[in-house]
């Protein structure tokens, strides 16, 4: 696997792009303000992202996963520019050029939009309830001039088929239609424009397996037949075990560690990975697998721990822990965000004949 | 989950009709529906997207828009406990906008939304909107009291520093964390019945667990009944006692869990149980179930699963909807393949 996550600080200002990589983040961060009173007066901020360095390959997907409120879709909505970054730098390659996404304005920016699009964790709020599925799916293809009329109709029946809805919900409202066909309504809109970067945020949380597969298997032809790149953010590990081929874990706007996806799975580095996948549910049987919680607070974004960020809850912790930072760095062609990487000889999910579970 | 521990019946659905009348046509999103639960018990639904399991779960509540929704069949029968002398009230039969519904409503019957943005407003903070709720229900409470008892539910369904976010808009928030605090706004009233559509997709898997623990002490403590929707299969096999599957608004086969995960009978279950993804991995493409959908506005008169269906037998399925049989004991399924038990 390539080692394309640079270490802790970000390196000189936009030079080049590494080697192939398609997109590359460096020393990313967005910090929300919190503000009290009425004066709406700052006193501190949530470190939602906070240094983040990835580099991403043509064609490749790259899972992210990690607890709820980690920043996952923070980082998704950074990379698209729909949330101003705090700081740090986006590289984009686009043939000979490389385009520094964090600095685009006016019709740079829309162009690039038109190249990077976001399937929303929230379908509901997403979606425009004045628009019915035609103009919503149609829309990009609108703005940006794609096509118009038929031609518009004839591509947006095409997605919609592909997601597995019907010509005749063209018409309908989103308010009208179940809770994973909105979010159907949604990888429509964003695929119908033939994008070459994908932000999928739990694209498909709300299906059944059945149109799940379906799904899947149509991003990944996709994938396959015009090298689409995805970021694919989700909680359930046996589709990003499907869809991946590395996996980043997040755990309190940093990546604790990324990996190639079957090692990150079956021998995870960092504790949290290890915390993680023990809770993964494994069964269909009926029969109840009890799951580990790992035990203490979820971190406090406006409120970071010292040393590392995961010590109050690792029962690996030392005491170096609890003062040094470690950095990210490579650890037998993984990177991890531990000081104890080497030592350590962590559980991953093992393969157990009968087990299934979509998480 | 819980034991059984009481033969009392809570809800009885029977033959329920919920259509929506639109322009294009007539949508029978729920179209012949029977099932019961009784208090501590959990029915776990599931069935593919669009089915008819939320608006199921809304019949029940009275929240399916009306118009366009109308039921046009069946009843809804909640037993009311012994604090009401043991009434039984059909849910259809009651004014949706009425004084007595909106008694009910959280108190006896409380839902988790498959969409926590469709429940919260989002120009009030979450701290208030679930005050709200509890004052509606506690209006004994102090402003003080109200906020104390938020927080504390809120730190129950593991937001963190509850102090601090229960004056959050729902866009500050993560979509995780929205949810648990839909969950926290559910749960605030100590419910009878607890409706959760697809209460933990937007968790990650631990603290999805610290919830379906939180929801199963809740069931064993208060008795609470439990109607679990979600599309994945492991946890509504962790938290249910039994399992109706869906399909077409119609039930296609039911059982207790462990029963229908090892014997699963009905073609379309069968199907589903192929295309389960495996978190243990091997698979290089994952089989969804071939074959196309019938017309939302024209189904057929046979067997709905018909044109997916491997083993249909035309001439038989086709003419007919296969009647829901018992096979075994607790074990129903509507399919020409089997026989009722002798
Ligand atoms: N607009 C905002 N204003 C203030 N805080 C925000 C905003 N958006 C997100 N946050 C905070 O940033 C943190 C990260 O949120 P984010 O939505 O990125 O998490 P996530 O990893 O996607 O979680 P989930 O898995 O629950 O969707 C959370 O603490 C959240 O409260
Ligand atoms: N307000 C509405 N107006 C018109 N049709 C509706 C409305 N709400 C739902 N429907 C239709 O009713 C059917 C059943 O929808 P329902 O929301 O119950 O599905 P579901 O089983 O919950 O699916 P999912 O798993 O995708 O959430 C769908 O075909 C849907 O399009
Ligand atoms: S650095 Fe220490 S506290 Fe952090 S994950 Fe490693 S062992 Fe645990
Ligand atoms: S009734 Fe016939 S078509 Fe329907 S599921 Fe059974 S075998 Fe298949
Ligand atoms: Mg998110
Ligand atoms: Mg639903």
């Amino acid at each position: 696997m390539q080692t394309s996550v640079q270490s802790s600080e970000p390196s000189s200002p936009s030079a080049g792009l590494s080697d192939t990589a398609l997109l590359e983040i460096r020393g990313l961060r967005k910090w929300f303000p919190i503000q009290k009173g009425f004066l709406k007066r700052t006193v501190g901020y949530v470190r939602a992202v906070d240094g983040v360095n990835l580099a991403i390959q043509p064609g490749e997907t790259l899972g992210v996963v990690g607890e709820s409120g980690s920043g996952k879709t923070t980082l998704g909505r950074c990379v698209l520019r729909l949330y101003e970054p705090t700081a740090g730098e986006i590289l984009l390659r686009d043939g000979e050029r490389v385009l520094p996404v964090h600095e685009l304005e006016g019709n740079a920016l829309r162009a690039f939009r038109r190249n990077a699009q976001m399937i929303f964790q929230d379908p509901y709020s997403s979606l425009n309830p004045r628009m019915n599925v035609l103009e919503t799916v149609g829309e990009p293809l609108l703005v940006n001039n794609v096509a118009r009329g038929k031609e518009l109709e004839d591509r947006v029946t095409e997605v919609i088929l592909q997601v597995g809805l019907r010509v005749e919900h063209l018409r309908r409202f989103p308010h009208s239609f179940s809770g994973g066909q909105r979010q159907r309504i949604g990888i429509a809109r964003a695929l119908v424009v033939r994008p070459k970067l994908v932000v999928a945020d739990e694209p498909v949380s709300a299906l059944d397996v059945s149109i799940q597969a379906q799904i899947l298997n149509l991003l990944k032809d996709l994938q396959a037949e015009y090298q689409l790149t995805y970021i694919f953010i989700t909680h359930a590990m046996s589709v990003v075990r499907y869809m991946a081929d590395r996996i980043a874990v997040m755990y309190a706007g940093k990546m604790v560690e990324v990996a190639g996806k079957e090692s990150l799975l079956t021998r995870p580095r960092h504790p949290y990975t290890e915390a993680l996948l023990s809770a993964v549910p494994r069964t269909t049987s009926g029969r109840n697998v009890k799951r580990t919680v790992s035990a203490g607070e979820v971190p406090d974004l406006a409120n970071l721990p010292a040393g590392c960020v995961f010590h109050p809850r690792c029962k690996y912790a030392v005491d170096r822990c609890r003062v040094e930072e470690p950095e990210l760095r490579p650890v037998d062609g993984q990177l991890v965000k531990c000081h104890l990487a080497e030592q350590l000889s962590l559980t991953g999910i093992g393969p157990s004949p009968n087990g299934a579970g979509r998480k | 989950m819980t034991s059984a521990s009481t033969n009392d019946k809570l809800i009885e659905v029977r033959d329920l009709r919920t259509y929506f009348y639109l322009y294009e046509g007539i949508v029978r999103a729920v179209d012949g529906v029977s099932f019961e639960i009784r208090q501590g018990r959990s029915l776990g639904v599931i069935g593919e997207s669009g089915c008819g399991k939320s608006v199921t779960a809304q019949s029940i509540m009275r929240i399916a828009p009306e118009p366009p929704a109308r039921h046009v069949g069946g009843e809804i029968l909640l037993h009311l406990g012994p604090n009401h002398n043991g009434e039984v009230i059909d849910m259809l039969k009651l004014d949706p906008r009425g004084e007595r519904i909106r008694s009910l409503r959280w108190k006896e019957i409380s839902m988790i939304f498959q969409e926590p943005m469709t429940s919260f407003s989002p120009l009030f903070t979450i701290g208030n909107q679930i005050g709200e709720a509890i004052q509606l229900h506690l209006p004994d409470l102090s402003k003080k009291q109200v906020r104390e008892r938020t927080i504390d539910l809120l730190g129950r369904v593991g937001i963190p520093q509850p102090k601090r976010l229960i004056d959050s808009y729902p866009h500050q928030l993560s979509g995780g964390m929205r949810q648990r605090a839909m969950i926290a706004m559910a749960l605030s009233c100590n419910p009878r019945l607890l409706i959760a559509d697809e209460p933990t997709t937007a968790l990650d898997v631990t603290i999805e667990a610290q919830i379906l623990e939180l929801i199963a002490n809740l069931q064993q403590e208060f008795n609470m009944a439990l109607m679990y929707i979600s599309h994945d299969l492991a946890v509504v096999s962790e938290m249910s006692d039994e399992i109706m599957v869906m399909y077409l608004g119609l039930v296609m086969e039911q059982a207790e869990t462990g029963e229908i995960f090892d014997h699963p009978l009905h073609p379309y279950t069968q199907a589903l149980w192929r295309s389960i993804p495996r978190v243990e991995g091997g698979q290089d493409r994952l089989v969804p179930i071939s074959g196309t959908l019938p017309s939302p506005y024209n189904l057929p008169k046979g067997c709905p699963f018909y044109s997916r269906c491997e083993h249909r037998m035309p001439g038989i399925c086709d003419a007919v909807r296969p009647p829901m049989i018992e096979v075994s004991p607790n074990h129903k399924v509507s399919c020409f393949l089997y026989k009722s038990e002798p």
